[in-house]
């Protein structure tokens, strides 16, 4: 049911596709992160976000505050993705991209189990340090909450974006990424940084994680959808460009809700196909994406 | 296909002493052609419809054997308390004296299988296979899930097996039985409910704006087409009707669509955890609508509350829903002499530590009630056409469900139950009020 | 291939070690084809030759002292690496080793694909390296003039053994070098 068009329920579409986004983005950006050292998509990125924010979701019920539990979960995720790569994927590094694939859709499958096992398939509320309410600007209602959805997302974009440009490990690890051959001549453990790579990834996941819980809720399955938007806007962005997938994430957020509202034929059932739809388009016009590599290179 | 493969294993037979490689690939011929038959439904089927003559199958002079499937683990793993509830009312009537004076039914021990379906219905097809083949229950009997017991449907009907009290709302199970007499429902279905909301609202809130948020399947769309039905006439009351998919993360873009619309009730036709959603949603965008939810979302407890927790109390207090068991949680009936005998057969003989106040025990031993009434009704030596012939004589009145609500059947109505209560959503619990609606 | 001996440097066993430990143990190596962080701009390049010796501390250290022998680095430091010339991009190997404050300085090849011009030039800066900072220099190399002009000792290697060694000052005068290997 089509509306008459009006500039604040355009702008109520873009505010609410950018929250959306930036949960797509924050994941997106974890695959990116992975692809870069690993050169595979890890499959088991939203269920380690679940499984940690599962872990938030204890603490919390337990009785710690919002900011510790957020801490320590943070903690846990580092060390859990360290301890991923360490014992699941490093045994297999070398072997084809095929069986690391097959790893991580492993891993999905058991972290899945393993969630519902534990913590049960009842749909739980998760707290949000934003209240659900919303301030009104120019007659559209901005939830609060989503505005601090966004704000966390971009701000740890950025912070990433600082480690990874200004601090020594932030350098090796891009450095690793680009050429580990050449990283070990330099002296770099190049294990270790794949590892971080792993934890800092765990750490984006876990971070999309309780801020999409608020809004979509708890359960087993919950980020296994937000998965398929964040691997979207990852491959929108270029697979392997960071700040590509953090506008692909928002992009498609947006994109999304505006097809949905005012393209009549689109609808809400045919936005997910043509937003797809639109990304192959994309690819088929840029394949490495908006912001994908193409290093000039002189011999 | 049978009587080949009972010839090859004569022949076998004929021949101990030539003992030699001959032999062995006889007997391996043999062993594949079993397997095989195993593997083909329709091998067994006619074998059955022949023994059937002489015996029903899963009813001894002791026993009578039922089955289901249900989800005892996977998404939807919520719902197992359901069998496990059925188990322990089936192994009271197992212990009790009843009314002719035997245990059982007429002297018959209940035997209740039931297996794990993960809520996939591939799994489902092949353990009602198992049911039937390796079990040989009498009647499939509760099964839970709509596309779940349509995957078993043809076979159970074609086999002539009773497919009955499914655990599903779905209206098909009781508008299809010219081509599926073998099947029955249970519950009141979801074009009932949705008419009764429709109802409820042209009665009460004449001048309602009706936005409706209803799930893009055969689900959402039943109870959609039961609130038109109700609202009748006054159909043009819904100003909005925004559609979401499993797909969606996000459903602020239609329910900001919705709010625009300028309605003031909100029909939420919704599976649990999308409702939850939305109703945050909602909150986040400063919209308070009126608003209805489905009796599936009233009935699990930690829904509300989650949805409590999220949008504050206030927000959800006032929800209108709908229900035909008696609520074994609510204050209101911690002294109804049903719900206290429940407590106690559910701590006699339910599974260690099952929790009196989850609705599903308390459903599963609502549901076992009527599946006891059945089996007498379908007398001393039931057959499955008696069992099924006496689905359509139901006429009673089950304790367990709200005052007033009848179990009733008929030649032309196959809905067992389709009386419902409106429920309000008041201080963490929901309680019913007004009179009781006809769904059909 | 049955491998055996050992490898040890200043008295420390480098043998099965992965090659991050002997960068930690002082050794700077250029590899052929160079090894350059194609995507790094040239001062990032900089900063990972001093990582092994804490980057940040290093880098502010050594920095200037590498812009003396190479200026237009110093200009040209946020470019990126990969789109450096050929002679460039091995005078930024070579600077981004000595960053590192190396005890041994490994060159594979370095002449390999330059200009004689440019190859002048390196071998230069390499034998001022040797002689103002006393840094200990192994360099493969196939244009044998212009190593053995740069090079105290040389070896010859034919097959994998080492078939003459000596004074490079020597070895020059051998016939038997200068017939195969000097081309004259």
């Amino acid at each position: 049911m089509p509306l008459a068009f009006a500039w604040s329920d355009f702008a109520q579409q873009v505010t609410s596709g950018l929250a959306a986004g930036a949960i797509y983005a924050s994941l997106a950006l974890a695959l990116v992160l992975i692809y870069q050292t690993t050169n595979v998509v890890n499959f088991a990125q939203g269920e380690m976000a679940t499984f940690t924010t599962f872990i938030a979701w204890m603490f919390m019920d337990r009785g710690l505050p919002y900011w510790p539990a957020f801490a320590l979960t943070l903690l846990i995720a580092f060390a859990g993705g360290v301890g991923v790569e360490r014992v699941l994927i490093r045994p297999i590094e070398h072997r084809p991209e095929i069986v690391i694939v097959i790893m991580t859709i492993g891993l999905l499958i058991a972290l899945n189990g393993l969630t519902g096992w534990i913590w049960g398939p009842e749909v739980k509320a998760f707290d949000s340090p934003f209240p659900n309410s919303s301030v009104i600007v120019g007659g559209v209602a901005i939830s609060v909450r989503d505005i601090g959805t966004f704000c966390v997302c971009l701000g740890v974009v950025v912070l990433l974006w600082l480690f990874f440009r200004f601090t020594t490990l932030g350098l090796a690890m891009r450095a690793v990424a680009f050429n580990p051959d050449a990283s070990r001549l330099m002296g770099v453990r190049v294990g270790w940084m794949l590892a971080l790579g792993w934890g800092f990834a765990a750490v984006l996941g876990a971070i999309a994680g309780m801020m999409a819980a608020p809004t979509i809720f708890l359960d087993p399955d919950m980020m296994i959808v937000v998965l398929i938007y964040a691997f979207a806007a990852a491959v929108l962005g270029g697979i392997d460009s960071p700040v590509g997938a953090v506008v692909g994430g928002l992009l498609l957020g947006v994109v999304i809700n505006l097809l949905g509202a005012y393209v009549n034929f689109v609808g809400n059932e045919l936005r997910l196909p043509t937003a797809l739809a639109v990304l192959l388009l994309v690819l088929v016009i840029r394949p490495t994406g908006l912001f994908g590599r193409r290093v000039v290179r002189r011999v | 296909m049978a009587p080949a493969v009972e010839s090859k294993v004569a022949g076998v037979g004929h021949f101990p002493k030539e003992g030699d490689f001959v032999n062995r690939a006889l007997v391996a011929l043999a062993a594949m052609l079993t397997a095989l038959a195993v593997c083909i439904p329709g091998a067994f089927a006619r074998v059955d419809s022949r023994s059937g003559s002489v015996a029903t199958p899963g009813v001894t002079k002791t026993s009578i054997t039922i089955g289901g499937t249900f989800p005892l683990s996977g998404p939807a793993s919520l719902y197992a308390p359901i069998p496990r509830g059925m188990e322990a009312y089936f192994n009271w009537v197992n212990n009790r004296k009843g009314p002719d004076g035997k245990t059982g039914v007429y002297g018959r021990k209940i035997v209740w299988k039931y297996y794990d379906d993960g809520y996939n219905p591939a799994q489902t097809v092949q353990l009602t296979n198992k049911l039937v083949l390796e079990d040989k229950i009498f009647a499939d009997v509760g099964s839970l899930g709509t596309e779940h017991n349509q995957a078993i449907r043809p076979m159970l009907n074609q086999r002539k097996i009773p497919q009955i009290l499914v655990a599903t709302g779905a209206s098909y199970w009781g508008l299809q039985y010219k081509q599926f007499p073998w099947t029955i429902g249970w519950q009141p279905d979801y074009i009932a409910e949705g008419r009764a909301y429709g109802v409820w609202i042209t009665r009460n809130a004449p001048n309602a704006k009706i936005a409706v948020f209803y799930q893009n399947d055969d689900y959402g769309k039943d109870y959609l087409r039961g609130l038109n039905i109700g609202l009748g006439a006054k159909k043009s009351l819904i100003v909005s009707e925004q559609s979401y998919e499993a797909t969606d993360t996000s459903y602020a873009s239609q329910i900001a669509r919705q709010k625009a619309s300028g309605a003031d009730t909100w029909v939420l036709l919704s599976i649990p955890t999308p409702t939850v959603r939305a109703l945050a949603t909602a909150k986040a965008l400063n919209w308070k609508p009126n608003t209805i939810v489905i009796n599936s979302v009233a009935a699990i407890d930690s829904v509300m509350k989650a949805a409590a927790t999220n949008a504050g109390p206030q927000y959800v207090n006032g929800a209108i829903s709908s229900g035909y068991l008696k609520n074994n949680d609510a204050p209101k009936y911690q002294n109804d002499p049903i719900v206290v005998r429940y407590k106690k057969l559910l701590a006699q003989y339910g599974p260690q530590g099952a929790d009196p106040n989850n609705t599903f025990y308390f459903y599963g031993f609502a549901k076992a009630y009527d599946v006891v009434k059945l089996l007498y009704l379908a007398g001393k030596n039931p057959t499955r056409q008696s069992l099924i012939k006496a689905t359509l004589r139901m006429n009673w009145v089950n304790p367990y469900m709200i005052k007033g609500i009848k179990v009733k059947t008929g030649k032309s109505d196959h809905f067992p139950i389709s009386q419902i209560k409106l429920v309000r959503y008041e201080n963490g619990v929901f309680t019913e009020f007004g009179s009781l609606i006809k769904g059909r | 291939m049955r491998q055996s001996g050992e490898i040890a440097f200043a008295g420390k066993q480098l043998s099965g070690a992965g090659p991050d430990k002997a960068a930690r143990s002082g050794i700077a190596h250029v590899p052929e084809g160079r090894g350059l962080f194609a995507e790094l701009s040239v001062w990032e390049n900089l900063r990972m030759g001093a990582y092994v010796r804490g980057e940040r501390r290093t880098i502010r250290r050594e920095a200037p002292r590498v812009f003396e022998y190479f200026p237009w680095m110093e200009r040209r430091r946020d470019q990126q690496a990969g789109t450096l010339s050929g002679g460039e991009q091995q005078m930024l190997a070579l600077a981004r080793a000595l960053v590192s404050r190396p005890r041994l300085l490994m060159l594979d090849e370095p002449s390999l694909g330059l200009a004689p011009t440019v190859v002048q030039e390196i071998f230069r800066i390499v034998k001022e390296l040797n002689a103002n900072d006393g840094l200990t220099v192994l360099v493969v190399e196939q244009n044998a003039n212009v190593a053995l002009e740069a090079a105290s000792r040389a070896y010859v290697l034919e097959v994998g053994q080492v078939a003459i060694g000596g004074d490079s000052a020597e070895l020059r005068k051998h016939e038997g070098v200068r017939k195969s290997y000097l081309g004259y």
